[in-house]
C-alpha cells in the first residue's frame, strides 16, 4: 500500500459498512464491481493524489454487513443516496465499475442532487438484446481470471498466487452478494434503461476494448441512452481496465472531472 | 420396511464424442441431440418398468423432477405420476421425489396437481418437497440465494392450501395470494405424507425433524458414511433439540441397486450404466451445480478454491460399490447388505434405483425381477426389532460433524 489509507466503519440505514479513504480534494466515490475490493490497487493511489477518494464495501460485500432490507440492486441505489447525505457529500464524483456502475445508475435515476459527475467503467445494468454479459456464475477461478484481463500474463500471475483462507471467505461472500443482486436477470435491471433519461449530470463512459465480461459495444449503448455522455475506449485492456491500464484510466478520469467541476 | 422403486427416466446414453464435446450434461447440452422417437419409446418403456414393479409387490413407485437435461426426462413428475395413477393397482403408492415448489412463481398449481393425483388414487400419493439441484436455478432463473427461504415459504403456502379451509389470504415475501381456495383438496387428511429428499443439508434435516413437521427424510445417492451421518443426525436433532424420539418411519435411504446371478456378473453388468451415470450424467460446471447461496459457506469455499470443475472425478463401479453408494451383487450379497444397513440405521423405507444410466430394458427387467423375488421379501419383513438402536453422540459431539 503506497499511500495512507484510512479504514473505518460507518453505520448507514442500519447497515455497518467498511469505508476506505485516502487523499484530499474533491470527493470521488468509487463503487466496486462484483469481485469487491480484494486489494488497494495503483489506480486508487493515482486518484488519491488528486482527490478525496472513498472506497466502501457495498452492503453484503467484503467486510460490510448484509442488511435485512437488501433485496435488489435498486436498494443499493437508495442506499448510496443516503450514504452521500450521511457523509454530507455535495458534488460527489461517482465512479462505478461493472456492478458498481449499475449501482451508481440506480442511484442516479433516483436523484442526482448530490452527484457532480458520473463515470461508468465497464458498467453492468442494461442488456443489449442478443449481446448478453458473460455468465460469471459458471466460471471457475481460472476462467474468470482470463475473462477479466486482456493480458494473459496478468491473469496467469494472479492464478499463480494461492488465495488465503480469508481471501477465499471473502470470495464466497462476494459471489453470494453478487448472485443476490445479479443472478437473474443476469447483471441488469430491465426497468433501468427507460429511466436513464433522468441522468442529468455529466457522464463519462470508460471501457476496455477487450472486455470479456460485458462487451465493449455496451459503451456506445450507454453513450446513446445517457444525454451528453461521452465514451473513451481503452485498447488492449479487458473488464478490469482500471487495473490493467491504471494511468490511462486515471488520466481520463482526472481530465473529465476537472473539465466538469 | 417399505420398498420403493425410483426411476430417474434418463434419456438413453449419448455417444462419448457428444458428452466430451460439452462441458455440461445439464442446461447447455444442445437438445438437437434429442430424438423424438427415442423419447417416445423411452417414456413408454420406463412407465412399463414402474408398472411391473407395482405388479411385483413394491410398496411404491417413485418419480422426480429435473429440467433441461438428458439426466432425467421428467421436467414434470406430475405427468409421469398421472400416467401411473390408474395403472399401478389398488395398493401400490406413487411417490414424487419431489416437486420443486419453490422453483415456481405459482406453487399453487403444483399443490392443485398433487391434490388431484392424491384424489384419483384414493390417497396413495407421497409428496416430496425439494429445492431442486443447483442447475435448476439456472434453468428457472430463480435466485439461489433465496432458495431456502422460498422453499420454506412455498411449503407453508402449499401445506396451508391443502389443509386449511379456504378461501384465505397468503401474505409472504416471495408469494402473495389474495385467494387461496383449491379444488380439489387432497384425499389424505390433512395432506399427503411429505418427504424431504436431500443430499444432507443440515438446515433441511433440522427443518424436517421439527415436531411441527416430522417429515420423512430421504438420503439418496451418497456414500454409506454420509447416510450414517445424516440419518443419525436426524435422530440426534429430534432428541437433543426437539425433545422427542424420531420414529424409524421418519427415515428413508435410497441407492442404486443391481442384482445378478453372481457378484462378479452383477459388477460386470452394472459397470457401464453406473459409470455412465456418475461420470457423465452429473457433469456440469461447479457454479452450475452449487450456485452461490444454494449451499453452505463451507461447500462454497471448496468450490471457489477449486481451479477447475469438481465434477470430473472418474468413478468405477468397484469404487461406487465399496463406498456403499450403490448396492451391487448376487441376491444373497444384496439381501445381506440391505439387512445389515437397516440394522445399522433403522430406516423404514428403502428406495431402490433399479434402473440407472444406460441400462438396457432387458437388464432392467432382469434386475427388477431378481430383486423383487430374491431380495424384497426379506427386507419388507424388517422392522425396529432388527434395528440395533440409536446411540446418541456424547455431549459436545454431533453425528453431523463425523466424517
Amino acid at each position: 500500500m503506497a499511500m495512507d489509507v484510512d479504514e473505518s466503519f460507518v453505520e448507514i440505514c442500519g447497515c455497518r459498512v467498511l469505508l476506505r479513504r485516502a487523499g484530499t480534494g474533491r470527493p470521488v466515490l468509487f463503487l466496486h464491481g462484483a469481485g469487491g475490493v480484494p486489494q488497494w490497487v495503483p489506480f486508487f493511489d493515482r486518484l488519491a493524489e488528486r482527490f478525496h477518494l472513498i472506497v466502501p464495501d457495498h452492503p453484503s460485500f467484503g467486510r460490510s454487513e448484509t442488511p435485512e432490507w437488501l433485496d435488489e440492486t435498486g436498494d443499493l441505489g437508495f442506499f448510496y443516496l443516503e450514504f452521500l447525505r450521511a457523509l454530507d457529500l455535495e458534488d460527489a464524483h461517482v465512479v462505478g465499475h461493472s456492478l458498481g456502475g449499475w449501482i451508481a445508475l440506480e442511484a442516479a435515476v433516483r436523484s442526482t442532487r448530490r452527484i457532480g459527475t458520473l463515470t461508468l467503467i465497464a458498467s453492468a445494468g442494461i442488456r443489449i438484446p442478443g449481446l448478453p454479459a458473460a455468465n460469471i456464475f459458471f466460471m471457475d477461478r481460472a476462467q474468470l481470471a482470463h475473462a477479466l484481463y486482456a493480458d494473459r500474463g496478468l491473469a496467469e500471475a494472479m492464478l499463480a498466487v494461492e488465495p488465503t483462507p480469508e481471501q477465499i471467505d471473502e470470495m464466497v461472500t462476494n459471489s453470494v452478494a453478487t448472485a443476490r443482486l445479479a443472478w437473474h436477470p443476469r447483471l441488469f435491471n430491465p426497468a433501468l434503461r427507460k429511466w436513464l433519461r433522468r441522468v442529468d449530470k455529466p457522464t463519462h463512459i470508460l471501457w476496455g476494448e477487450e472486455d470479456g465480461i460485458i462487451p465493449a459495444a455496451y459503451a456506445a449503448e450507454f453513450a446513446r441512452l445517457i444525454d451528453g455522455a461521452a465514451a473513451t475506449m481503452v485498447p488492449d485492456a479487458g473488464h478490469m481496465v482500471h487495473v490493467e491500464a491504471p494511468d490511462r484510466v486515471a488520466s481520463a478520469l482526472e481530465d473529465f472531472i476537472h473539465g466538469n467541476a | 420396511m417399505q420398498v420403493m422403486m425410483f426411476h430417474l427416466m434418463p434419456y438413453p446414453g449419448l455417444p462419448d464424442e457428444v458428452t466430451s464435446a460439452h462441458d455440461s450434461y445439464w442446461v447447455t447440452l444442445p437438445n438437437s441431440q434429442y430424438d423424438r422417437d427415442v423419447g417416445h419409446r423411452t417414456y413408454n418403456r420406463y412407465l412399463d418398468e414402474l408398472e411391473l414393479c407395482a405388479e411385483l409387490g413394491f410398496d411404491a413407485v417413485a418419480v422426480n423432477e429435473h429440467h433441461q437435461t438428458p439426466y432425467g426426462l421428467m421436467p414434470s413428475p406430475i405427468v409421469t405420476a398421472s400416467a401411473l395413477a390408474r395403472r399401478v393397482g389398488e395398493r401400490c403408492r406413487i411417490a414424487i421425489f419431489g416437486s420443486g415448489f419453490c422453483l415456481r412463481e405459482h406453487p399453487l398449481t403444483l399443490a392443485e396437481e398433487h391434490a388431484m393425483i392424491d384424489t384419483i388414487t384414493g390417497g396413495r400419493l407421497i409428496s416430496g418437497f425439494v429445492r431442486g439441484v443447483g442447475a435448476e436455478y439456472t434453468s428457472f432463473g430463480v435466485n439461489p440465494v433465496r432458495s431456502h427461504e422460498r422453499h420454506i415459504e412455498a411449503h407453508d403456502l402449499v401445506v396451508r392450501a391443502w389443509s386449511e379451509p379456504g378461501p384465505f389470504v397468503f401474505e409472504g415475501k416471495h408469494y402473495h395470494f389474495e385467494y387461496v381456495n383449491i379444488w380439489p383438496r387432497p384425499y389424505q387428511q390433512p395432506h399427503p405424507p411429505i418427504w424431504c429428499p436431500s443430499q444432507g443439508s443440515s438446515e433441511t434435516i433440522e427443518w424436517a425433524a421439527h415436531p411441527d413437521r416430522k417429515y420423512v427424510y430421504l438420503q439418496n445417492f451418497n456414500p454409506w458414511a454420509a447416510a450414517v451421518k445424516y440419518l443419525n443426525y436426524y435422530r440426534e436433532v429430534a432428541r437433543r433439540r426437539y425433545g422427542y424420539e424420531a420414529a424409524s418411519s421418519q427415515l428413508a435411504w435410497g441407492a442404486p441397486v443391481y442384482v445378478a446371478e453372481t457378484d462378479e456378473q452383477a459388477l460386470d453388468e452394472a459397470r457401464e450404466p453406473l459409470e455412465y451415470l456418475f461420470n457423465k450424467a452429473f457433469k456440469m460446471p461447479g457454479g452450475m451445480f452449487f450456485p452461490p447461496g444454494y449451499t453452505s459457506p463451507a461447500s462454497m469455499r471448496q468450490i471457489v478454491a477449486a481451479k477447475s470443475s469438481i465434477m470430473s472425478a472418474g468413478r468405477t463401479v468397484e469404487n461406487l460399490a465399496n463406498v456403499g453408494l450403490a448396492v451391487i451383487g448376487s441376491p444373497e450379497t444384496v439381501r445381506e447388505r440391505l439387512i445389515q444397513r437397516h440394522a445399522e440405521l433403522g430406516f423404514h423405507a428403502f428406495v431402490a434405483l433399479l434402473h440407472f444410466g444406460t441400462m438396457s430394458a432387458e437388464r432392467t427387467g432382469k434386475n427388477i425381477r431378481l430383486f423383487a423375488s430374491e431380495v424384497m421379501p426379506a427386507i419388507q419383513a424388517l422392522d425396529d426389532r432388527h434395528y440395533r438402536g440409536f446411540e446418541m453422540p456424547q455431549a459436545g459431539q454431533s453425528s453431523y460433524a463425523a466424517e
